[in-house]
């Protein structure tokens, strides 16, 4: 996700911005009391491989720019003709160009020996795992405007970062500066103050690429984690289209299992009671919906898993012999919601697709049809708002959840705070030497 | 599936559906819909839809005849155990259909 990934890129760029000394950190002389413990040929190393951590960091700066402002051909433009964000990327494709390389893998993975190299390794990690996000969720078009500069404003801080690095290095045995970084840290400069003219929207923290649920495997839970693992496995299950018989299955368990959380969940009793109402109108208004298209067996087996267990909970419940804790109360109803939406998805999938069929009569005589009186023709339909315009308003009315605004994840303003406070930080003087006092 | 058996079914099907939409509260209703959905599992997807039964005849009446259909199945070569459970959740469902 964009909040990890992102989040240690700016923590890990903040420890090294907030360090100085760079070569005792390397192992070179320092004071008297620190002994040179590198050669100057292993320091060259070191810079070298802190070169290729940076070139990550680099690669990451174009992603984010290209995500939030994919003007694709800069041929032919000047520093006068390109906007803030295309000189940023402009000067950012030319650092790359001149830079040595990415790191391998090895290099990615083991820890480092140096402090000041493993933080390093931590910001090439991070941009590495955060190209991920761009091609789930934080690409252009997917963005609002705002989220674009938020992205835009953040990719300007961490290249301002690494060209301030950069000048701090310089020191290190044949160290190799960014190419024009006078020119980088000013197109990344007005960058960040263009960027960072509107309230940010940090909720763009919340999209990129996220680890697909798995199956709860194992034993059925007692009580009512056995219901949670159930929902939670027909939940995963139902990433696959569902058959039109799965899919009543499906409903029908669900309706099950709202008419028993009313039971003992008193707080909510009233949205479960919705919640089995609109299920119970779904199953109505499906009994007559067919289609083969889809494998939804083993979703209704965890549907059906649920419903029995659910069953057996409340009459536990009632018995005494159970109480209903809020937490899994809770997580019970946000697997509600997200089986809700899920089935929303396949519902209407099948109504545009032409998955889902309805038998309607045809006023047709079937002449093919043996014996005297002639019925009428029934044939399957798909399920459209002429032929089944009832199912169709119950899934767009009632059955989508309601989703609340996401909100941003409370460390994301800190995380940017911490990062544009150790940009503008000064080190602390060196304390004054004890003299002779007269 | 021959016709005799489709016309069977198709009865049960429009019983139980008339059932369910005139049954007096909502958890007689649901149980009438999932002995329809366990009679439709039981016969796969080729099967026949379900047609407007008059509205005019009684509740009794109604149940007598998808009772009827469903006991009529075993003639149809499905298997007698299902249509006992069938049977059953019908009874169950009539059970809660009380004002």
């Amino acid at each position: 996700m964009y909040a990890e990934n992102g989040g240690l890129l700016r923590a890990e760029l903040s420890t090294l911005l907030r360090q100085h000394r760079v070569q005792q950190r390397l192992g070179g002389a320092g004071s008297h009391s620190i002994p040179e413990t590198t050669t100057v040929d292993e320091r060259r190393l070191l810079g070298e491989q802190i070169r290729r951590y940076r070139h990550s960091a680099l690669v990451w700066c174009i992603q984010a720019v290209r995500a939030a402002n994919p003007r694709m051909n800069l041929t032919g433009t000047s520093t006068r003709t390109r906007g803030p964000a295309e000189e940023l990327r402009h000067r950012l494709d030319v650092a790359v160009e001149h830079s040595p390389g990415l790191p391998a893998l090895e290099e990615l993975t083991a820890e480092q020996p140096f402090e000041m190299v493993d933080s390093w390794r931590q910001v090439a990690r991070a941009a590495t795992l955060g190209e991920h996000d761009f091609d789930a969720g934080l690409g252009y078009g997917r963005l609002s405007q705002v989220q674009c500069m938020t992205l835009l404003k953040d990719a300007s801080d961490v290249a301002r970062g690494l060209v301030g690095l950069d000048r701090r290095y310089a020191n290190i045995p044949g160290w190799q500066s960014l190419k024009d970084a006078g020119w980088l840290g000013r197109a990344a400069e007005v960058c960040s103050t263009f960027a960072g003219y509107d309230e940010p929207d940090y909720t763009i923290d919340l999209r990129g690429w996220q680890p697909q649920p798995t199956l709860v495997e194992g034993p059925g839970l007692p009580g009512l984690t056995g219901v949670l693992q159930a929902q939670h496995n027909l939940l995963v299950h139902l990433g696959e289209f569902p058959d039109a018989r799965s899919l009543r299955l499906v409903l029908d368990s669900q309706r099950i299992v709202s008419r028993d959380a009313a039971t003992f969940d008193t707080l909510t009793a009233t949205d479960w009671a919705r919640r089995a109402s609109t299920y119970l109108r779904l199953i109505r208004v499906t009994h007559d919906v067919g289609g083969m298209v889809g494998n939804g067996g083993p979703a209704a087996g965890q549907a059906a898993l649920a419903a029995s267990r659910i069953e057996q909970f409340a009459r536990a419940v009632q018995a005494g012999n159970y109480t209903a804790d809020s937490g899994p109360l809770r997580h019970l109803a946000h697997l509600g919601r997200e089986i809700d939406e899920r089935i929303t998805q396949a519902i209407q999938h099948g109504a545009r697709e032409r998955l889902y069929f309805a038998r309607v009569p045809i006023p047709r005589v079937d002449t093919n049809a043996s014996g005297i009186v002639k019925p009428t023709r029934h044939r399957y339909a798909p399920i459209t708002a002429d032929i089944t315009p009832e199912l169709l308003e119950i899934v767009r009315e009632e059955l989508r959840p309601k989703t609340p605004a996401p909100t941003a994840p409370k460390s994301a303003a800190a995380s940017r705070d911490e990062l544009a406070a150790a940009l503008v930080h000064r080190p602390e003087p060196r304390s004054a030497q004890p003299g002779l006092s007269v | 599936m021959l016709l005799s058996h489709a016309i069977t079914l198709a009865e049960a099907r429009s019983h139980l559906a008339a059932l369910a939409r005139r049954a007096y509260n909502d958890e007689a209703s649901a149980e009438y819909e999932r002995v329809l959905l366990h009679l439709d599992v039981i016969h796969g997807d080729f099967i026949p839809g379900i047609s407007d039964v008059d509205d005019d005849e009684s509740a009794d009446i109604l149940y007598g005849i998808a009772e009827h259909a469903i006991e009529d199945l075993v003639a149809h070569g499905i298997d007698a155990l299902q249509v006992e459970l069938l049977l059953d959740m019908l009874d169950a469902a009539r059970a809660k259909d009380v004002p």
